[in-house]
């Protein structure tokens, strides 16, 4: 069986951490050697690394990562144009360039599969009665999706009877929403939407017209970053502990994920923290050095997975601060690596001569 | 037209016409060269060399330098030398300067040789005016509320305003020359203003600039001889961050290949030993940022790779060929650069493009350097200085003569 095959055949967080890097390190190597004969920047730039003759690391440290940013500002993929089944595109705020990921059959398919593996091991293989905290106006382009938009799609799997809880101008569908949770009171249902938006368009219209639930056994899982709530001081805790109170809900699950790694996303355990996944690994790198940081030490995350065929993002260096809190040894039983998200890292201002104009840019945005 | 008023007196929210009002616009100019005008500068010089705020910014104490009364005396004494007996010189009128908006403190230059030549002075300035620039503002302030020059606190006026083309309109209308600081895309924005027939625009396009060292000579050199061009070095490159478009971006090695390398070696060697000599480390985000430009700069060229992977003390430093020089006229600053082996300086002649700005050098002889730049022929360069006075500004800037673009001649026959 090969290391893909084994990964995927294992029960997901079953892995020891030894035997799951061994094995993702000979996948890796193979996607490495792949991607450098497939994609010319990628070749480009393990030339310039002169690390054009080895595709058999001995650590996974030695991987060779590429920024993310690399992907908004050039198209990188390792397919020809023909074999893009869909392009998916980051949610980008004004003035911002979006990344384009480009998929084939083959990586969209492991995606799927990945994501399957992880998620079922938390809600169970049953689909559950489902409401997206979000409008379906997100989804009705399939062939170039945004992230919120393939998010929505590759977890709506692991649900039936969706219900789109806002409309097209992000009002929730009060009304609508109690009549389908009346109908559904008796078994598990699964929540979904991106974290800002549960709490901005939906717990917080809950809030203020004062309705109180009980969803003891509905499962909330939410992601896509933190930056905009933690503005409005809500912490993880807090914004826990206040659906808790406002609809019962006990089981609420962020997960840290990226467009640039769909489908081998870090989901949070009972903890409080984000666990890899059978397909995926996180090193966390020194920005002085640029080499790894041993556990409990800050640093910037690069992220490992074994799922992107298409182009050559199995191995990224974030834009992202995080900690390693251990491996093996949470006490929710997960094994694998463990860690937390510590916020972004800042964005460079340097200002030169020619830069009247930026300011022009962001007054004109306003 | 809402305007915030910096100088000759701090006034938070006005309308433009209040302040350009007619006395303003119709006031005469103060004659050229007059005395008061070098005593002000050379006043400031004094405050700001007096001021324990100012004290840090390096860039501030040069400035404070040049205005000095026995530097601005012989740049105007020099510049006296060219003028014909049968003209006179004599000021423009309104002058309108747009400041960057970096603490780039080069406007303020440009605004002194103004105010000598005997123009009525309006700066726009930055809408985010850091400490530094605060500072200089308020000194300035202090100093101009002396009656003692009321008739240059009457001519001069710096302000602020969010980027409004209808703000800009209006002044462009009122003056004689306009001063354009900010790179190409600021040009652009003003030359589609409308401006009276007779304005004339002194425009500071975005430039790049280089370092070109003889590797030959450097090998030759004494130890100290090299320590000294690392320090020398650091000053073009690391002064704001190696944003001025007079810091060098690339540094080329000319000579033989084997003392190219030997030079290169050594020489970035000396740079760090520098770094660390001034604690000079990067913050996280421009950390960040060096490793995404060499990336995405190696992604696109077969031949550019890391001299070393980056590290703190190190500047990012990328080898290319002589054939991608062309494609690499950008970086993202905080200490990240191109180098490139030449075999002699005649082999840079066809790759000048008009961008360049200052070529910073070692190890080349006045004569060498007078023959490069006439064959060059103007096609780019516009300064040619030793390493380490790339930053210091010279009333030639851009292939300008200054206090000639911003007076007139009269001739008398």
């Amino acid at each position: 069986m090969s290391a893909i095959e084994q990964l995927f055949s294992l029960s997901e967080y079953s892995i020891d951490n030894n035997m799951k890097r061994e094995l993702l390190l000979s996948e890796l190597n193979l996607l490495t050697g792949f991607h450098y004969s497939k994609c010319p920047q990628y070749k480009n730039i393990l030339n310039s690394l002169h690390l054009s003759n080895e595709y058999n690391f001995k650590n996974i440290d030695d991987v060779p990562y590429l920024p993310v940013r690399l992907f908004k500002s050039q198209k990188i993929q390792s397919i020809p144009e023909s074999e893009v089944l869909k392009v998916l595109t980051s949610s980008g705020t004004t003035n911002q360039q979006v990344s384009r990921i480009a998929l084939n059959r083959e990586t969209s398919l492991l995606q799927v599969k990945a994501l399957a593996s992880i998620i079922t091991s938390y809600i169970g293989k049953k689909r559950l009665p489902m409401i997206i905290i979000d409008t379906d106006t997100i989804i009705k382009n399939k062939s170039s999706m945004s992230a919120r938009g393939a998010g929505l799609v590759g977890l709506s799997n692991f649900g039936r009877n969706h219900f789109f809880a806002l409309d097209e101008n992000m009002e929730l569908k009060t009304e609508e929403f109690i009549k389908y949770v009346n109908n559904y009171k008796t078994e598990p249902m699964l929540f979904f939407g991106f974290t800002y938006m549960v709490w901005q368009y939906f717990y917080k219209i809950l809030k203020d017209k004062g309705i109180k639930l009980d969803l003891n056994s509905t499962i909330l899982i939410h992601s896509g970053g933190w930056k905009k709530l933690h503005e409005h001081a809500v912490s993880n805790e807090i914004f826990k502990s206040e659906l808790n109170e406002q609809l019962g809900i006990k089981k609420i699950y962020n997960f840290y994920g990226m467009v640039e790694q769909v489908g081998s996303i870090f989901m949070e355990c009972e903890e409080g923290f984000l666990h890899t996944p059978n397909f995926a690994e996180i090193l966390i790198r020194d920005y002085e050095t640029w080499h790894t940081l041993p556990i409990g030490e800050k640093g910037v995350i690069q992220t490992l997975s074994i799922l992107p065929k298409s182009y050559p993002g199995h191995s990224l260096l974030t834009e992202d601060l995080g900690t390693i809190l251990g491996i093996d040894n949470c006490k929710c039983g997960r094994k694998g690596t463990y860690f937390i998200v510590n916020g972004r890292v800042p964005k460079a201002e340097l200002r030169g001569c020619s830069d009247t104009h930026a300011e022009t840019v962001l007054s004109s945005g306003r | 037209m809402n305007i915030t008023v910096y100088l000759p007196e701090y006034i938070g929210h006005i309308d433009l016409d209040s302040v350009l009002t007619e006395d303003f616009i119709k006031q005469n100019s103060l004659p050229p060269f007059h005395e008061l005008s070098i005593d002000f500068l050379s006043a400031l010089s004094n405050k700001i060399l007096g001021s324990k705020n100012l004290k840090v910014y390096t860039e501030l104490i040069a400035l404070a330098y040049w205005l000095r009364k026995a530097n601005i005396t012989s740049i105007l004494s020099s510049f006296k030398k060219e003028i014909p007996e049968n003209e006179i010189i004599a000021p423009r009128g309104i002058t309108f300067h747009i400041a960057p908006s970096n603490v780039d403190s080069i406007f303020l230059y440009s605004w002194a040789l103004s105010l000598l030549v005997g123009n009525i002075n309006i700066v726009r300035i930055t809408q985010n005016a850091n400490e530094q620039l605060d500072s200089l503002l308020s000194i300035i302030r202090e100093l101009l509320s002396d009656d003692k020059w009321a008739l240059i606190a009457s001519r001069n006026i710096i302000i602020t305003y969010p980027h409004e083309e209808s703000i800009n309109r209006h002044i462009s209308l009122l003056s004689d020359v306009r001063v354009l600081w900010g790179g190409d895309e600021t040009i652009n924005s003003f030359r589609i203003l409308p401006s009276k027939p007779t304005t004339k625009d002194v425009s500071f396009a975005d430039k790049f600039s280089y370092t070109v060292i003889n590797a030959e000579m450097f090998d030759k050199s004494e130890e100290a001889a090299k320590l000294n061009l690392s320090k020398q070095f650091y000053n073009d490159a690391y002064w704001f961050d190696q944003m001025a478009c007079a810091s060098p971006r690339f540094v080329i090695f000319t000579g033989a290949r084997s003392s190219c390398e030997r030079s290169s070696k050594y020489f970035w060697h000396y740079v760090e030993d520098e770094l660390i000599r001034r604690g000079k480390t990067d913050s996280i985000d421009i950390a960040m940022e060096k490793l995404v430009y060499m990336y995405e700069s190696i992604s696109k060229s077969e031949t550019a790779s890391p001299i070393e992977l980056p590290e703190k003390f190190k500047s990012t430093v990328l080898h290319i060929s002589k054939n991608d020089i062309g494609k690499f006229r950008e970086s993202c600053g905080g200490g990240f650069f191109f180098e490139c082996f030449l075999e002699n300086l005649e082999e840079l002649i066809p790759l000048v493009n008009r961008k360049d700005q200052t070529l910073a050098y070692f190890g080349f002889s006045k004569n060498e350097l007078i023959k490069f730049a006439e064959k060059v022929n103007g096609a780019g360069i516009d300064r040619i200085v030793p390493v380490g006075q790339a930053l210091n500004f010279s009333s030639s800037w851009d292939g300008y003569s200054l206090l000639n673009e911003l007076s007139k001649r009269i001739n008398i026959l």
